[in-house]
């Protein structure tokens, strides 16, 4: 057996989140590539939850279709999840030993509450069933125990004991009532990878890009950023600001770009839609800041858990009146790391707003990649002046100084020789106000022409260039059209990916031998073809491009995308 | 060592007499007899006839948003606590559309100071109706005279824990170049409320009425309580400093060693390698 798609689902608050997370972290240590998705609601308890996991012999970014084991916690979990169940799949209820099969998987139900209470840990119910789905895959059980050790570690030797032995009961059961379904499951090797989430990953970039400092409000799914640097940032001499809402969450971190420090604010849809006047402030003064939007489905506060990829007209076009801006929008969670530190760079080298775009598909759930390659991540912190920079010149300081790639250095408050105003009205090169149309059309052009030939490392990705159709993505869609693509191509469809990671400025020129004179079928999770239509703005694909959309709020399926494809190829 | 001249900035487009020049002119003198540089020091301001303070005063200033300027001095601050940082803006600017910040500043107690000249009038859209109008004032929105009641920044700074909480008059320069020395010295968010006539849209709250209203504190209270009521029975129209109360501001609380400017290629190798383990 090379690969295993397992869920625990239950009521919100029983430890389904954490039993999904120490599933997921053994597999990942037992040398299996893992990719999570996590389904819950916007309240704190109850309600239906689930985590899945698919553990695969070789990388993906899909966290699969399927289901071969589910942990039925709750009397939701198997009504919820049943369509998803493969052939042959087990599913494990609470209950009076018994053991059915029907519709081609195996029900069956173990004493797990009667066991926890017997054993005096009531609350290890998720762990017995922990140690059933570990027993049932042939995972040593003494790796569990170690993951156990670490897990636990700070709530002490009782609280380990006790979840050991709840874990143990788990193996003891599956000897006794179920040794005919136990399968071996292949572990590929043992080499060190990094199970990680988009979120976790972009914080951890920005750190090592030298961000130093974010301001944010709380907002699913992108709190995690927040709450993850501000453990790590004190300890390099930065800091993160829980603020009082989203508008000063952005002006915070202009605020303290302005003053030098490498900032950036994380926020979803709700919140940029509040952030967008400080957003031009930002490309209007030439302030360098990295927002991240961790897209959910919208508009309004929509539904506030749940996956879409419909911000990018937003992104593209927020706020009033024209600036350059950067948007980014990783394709997997190693990309979310790179992107991030790039972004930083990208952002003072330019001296506007950058977005890097997320998607709660990839921002909540969590993907194996590899260790992190630290010469990839170089600081670069554009046109700064030093201070004997600044005593060299002979004339005043010149804050928005015309030149020929429109831009201007920069002076840091508190350097000697660089004392300017930095202004969201319209100014001249001093950036003392002016409405002096001559000054006005030449800043305008100095500012605008910025970006015109930005360009973030990866750009994009292309698989299969010579096919006759090409299949564009964006975000965490490309795992789910990775898998269809391959499925097809084994049956001989003739289909290549482009996944887009560079959105504006879209990198045109290096994309048109990919799209010329071929069919082009965009995937996208949002009504109206965003991505489509902005393709359809740059480049002549108006005659043969067609459009796969999904808005219900849930990542694709690689099945419905396949057979979508088939209509259309 | 700077002097006033080298604290101004471009051509001030204010109307003749009106009571910002005033202001600019005691920050300006304060900063001087600090011995502060222009490079020392930011003046961040937000929208409005009174915010172009940042534009005239010469330092590095940031000429802002409409009600912004707090969170981005607090975030200019954060950045770089070596930097002398001064918020300003109107009572419209400040206690209208960036209220909400005012009140998270004074209680976060951010070393800067926040000063915002009060002219209970819209001035630079020409005549409306502010957050600090008095009650009955007829303006161009309202013809009937205002139906609501003037925010006191005085005694919500008061109630949400300010440190450091003033109030001058552009009427008296002298007094308000040593309230701004103190503000700017005081360690923490200090808030010095100026009443700046409109001499152009404000025909009530003119130069005559401060003068015949104004009562001065000599000095400042002890008492949270006290100064509020004090305040209250004024209708406000106090001068000086109100309250003042020594407390460790934000940043020496979080206890950081600040390091933000970052050099280029600068990480640690084993924190890194720490940080990949906890993924592991």
């Amino acid at each position: 057996m090379d690969s295993l798609e397992w869920k625990v689902g239950g009521q919100q608050g029983e430890g389904v989140d954490s039993t999904g997370e120490i599933f997921a972290k053994m597999l990942f240590r037992h040398g299996h590539y893992v990719t999570t998705y996590k389904q819950f609601m916007s309240r704190i308890k109850g309600g239906h939850t689930n985590y899945k996991i698919r553990a695969t012999s070789y990388s993906t970014h899909h966290a699969g279709d399927g289901l071969d084991i589910l942990l039925a916690l709750d009397d939701d979990s198997y009504k919820v999840n049943k369509h998803e169940l493969n052939n042959g799949a087990l599913v494990l209820f609470d209950g009076e030993v018994s053991i059915e099969k029907t519709e081609g998987h195996t029900l069956v139900h173990l004493p797990l509450k009667q066991i926890a209470k017997d054993i005096g840990n009531p609350l290890a119910k998720n762990m017995i069933a922990l140690g059933v789905s570990g027993a049932l895959v042939s995972l040593p059980q003494e790796e569990f125990f170690a993951l156990i050790e670490d897990q636990f570690a700070k709530k002490g030797t009782k609280i380990i004991e006790a979840n050991k032995t709840a874990v143990e009961k788990g193996y003891e059961l599956v000897a006794e009532h179920l040794s005919d379904s136990v399968r071996h499951l292949n572990a590929p090797d043992a080499e060190k990878r990094m199970l990680i989430s988009a979120n976790q990953a972009v914080a951890f970039g920005s750190l090592m890009a030298g961000c130093r400092f974010l301001s944010a409000y709380p907002i699913t799914p992108a709190s995690e950023i927040m709450e993850w640097l501000s453990h790590e940032l004190p300890k390099v001499g930065g800091t993160i600001m829980q603020v009082e809402d989203e508008i000063a969450g952005i002006t915070f971190a202009i605020g303290a770009s302005f003053a030098g420090a490498r900032s950036m604010t994380s926020t979803s849809g709700p919140g940029l839609s509040l952030k967008t006047e400080a957003l031009g402030m930002a490309g209007m003064s030439e302030t360098p800041i990295v927002i991240v939007d961790s897209q959910r489905a919208g508009p309004s506060t929509g539904l506030p858990t749940k996956f879409e990829q419909s911000d990018l007209q937003h992104v593209l076009h927020a706020s009033h009146g024209e600036f350059p801006r950067i948007v980014l929008y990783p394709s997997t969670i190693e990309d979310s790391f790179y992107l991030a530190a790039e972004a930083f760079n990208m952002a003072e080298n330019y001296q506007c707003p950058v977005f890097l775009l997320l998607d709660l598909g990839m921002s909540m759930n969590k993907s194996t990649i590899m260790p992190i390659d630290a010469k990839r991540v170089a600081v670069n912190r554009g046109k700064v002046l030093t201070e004997s920079d600044l005593e060299q010149l002979k004339e005043n300081f010149q804050r928005y100084q015309f030149s020929s790639d429109g831009i201007s250095p920069r002076a840091i408050p508190g350097t000697p020789g660089g004392v300017h105003v930095t202004s969201s009205n319209e100014h001249a090169e001093s950036g003392y106000i002016t409405e002096e149309p001559d000054i006005r059309t030449k800043i305008m052009e100095k500012r605008m022409r910025k970006i015109e030939n930005a360009t973030c490392q990866n750009p994009f990705y292309v698989s299969n260039p010579e096919a006759d159709t090409m299949v564009v993505t964006m975000g965490s869609t490309r795992g789910a059209v990775e898998e269809a693509i391959r499925a097809m191509s084994s049956e001989g469809a003739s289909l290549g990916q482009l996944n887009i990671q560079q959105l504006h400025p879209l990198p045109t020129d290096a994309l048109r031998p990919y799209l010329a004179d071929k069919k082009v079928i965009v995937v996208e999770s949002n009504y109206e073809g965003q991505l489509l239509n902005w393709l359809k703005q740059h480049l002549p694909i108006h005659d043969r491009s067609y459009s796969i959309r999904q808005y219900d709020g849930n990542p694709f399926r690689v099945d419905t995308i396949a057979s979508q494809l088939k209509e259309l190829v | 060592m700077a002097t006033v001249k080298d604290f101004k900035g471009d051509v001030s487009t204010w109307c003749p007499g009106c009571g910002d020049f005033s202001v600019m002119a005691a920050l300006q003198r304060a900063a001087v007899n600090m011995g502060l540089e222009p490079h020392q020091m930011s003046v961040i301001s937000g929208i409005g006839c009174s915010s172009k303070i940042s534009e005239y005063t010469r330092t590095y200033g940031f000429h802002g948003i409409h009600g912004r300027s707090l969170p981005v001095a607090q975030g200019a601050k954060m950045a770089n606590p070596e930097l002398t940082v001064i918020a300003s803006g109107g009572d419209g600017d400040g206690y209208g559309i960036g209220v909400g910040h005012f009140i998270h500043a004074v209680r976060r107690n951010i070393d800067i100071t926040y000063l915002v000249m009060d002219n209970q009038i819209y001035g630079l859209t020409k005549g409306q109706t502010s957050p600090r109008s008095q009650h009955d004032f007829v303006t161009k929105t309202t013809a009937k005279g205002n139906k609501e009641y003037p925010v006191d920044p005085i005694s919500t700074a008061l109630s949400n824990g300010g440190t450091f909480i003033a109030q001058g008059y552009s009427g008296d320069v002298k007094n308000l170049t040593e309230i701004i020395e103190k503000a700017i010295s005081h360690k923490g968010f200090s808030l010095v409320n100026v009443f700046s006539p409109c001499v152009t849209f404000n025909k009530i709250n003119t130069y005559n009425f401060f003068k015949d209203n104004l009562v001065h504190i000599d000095q400042a209270f002890s008492s949270r309580t006290e100064a509020i009521n004090y305040v209250k029975e004024h209708n406000g129209l106090v001068t000086g400093i109100v309250y003042e109360e020594e407390q460790q501001d934000f940043q020496s609380q979080l206890g950081i060693d600040w390091n933000m400017h970052v050099s280029s290629g600068d990480m640690d190798a084993d924190m890194i390698h720490e940080i990949e383990k906890t993924f592991m």
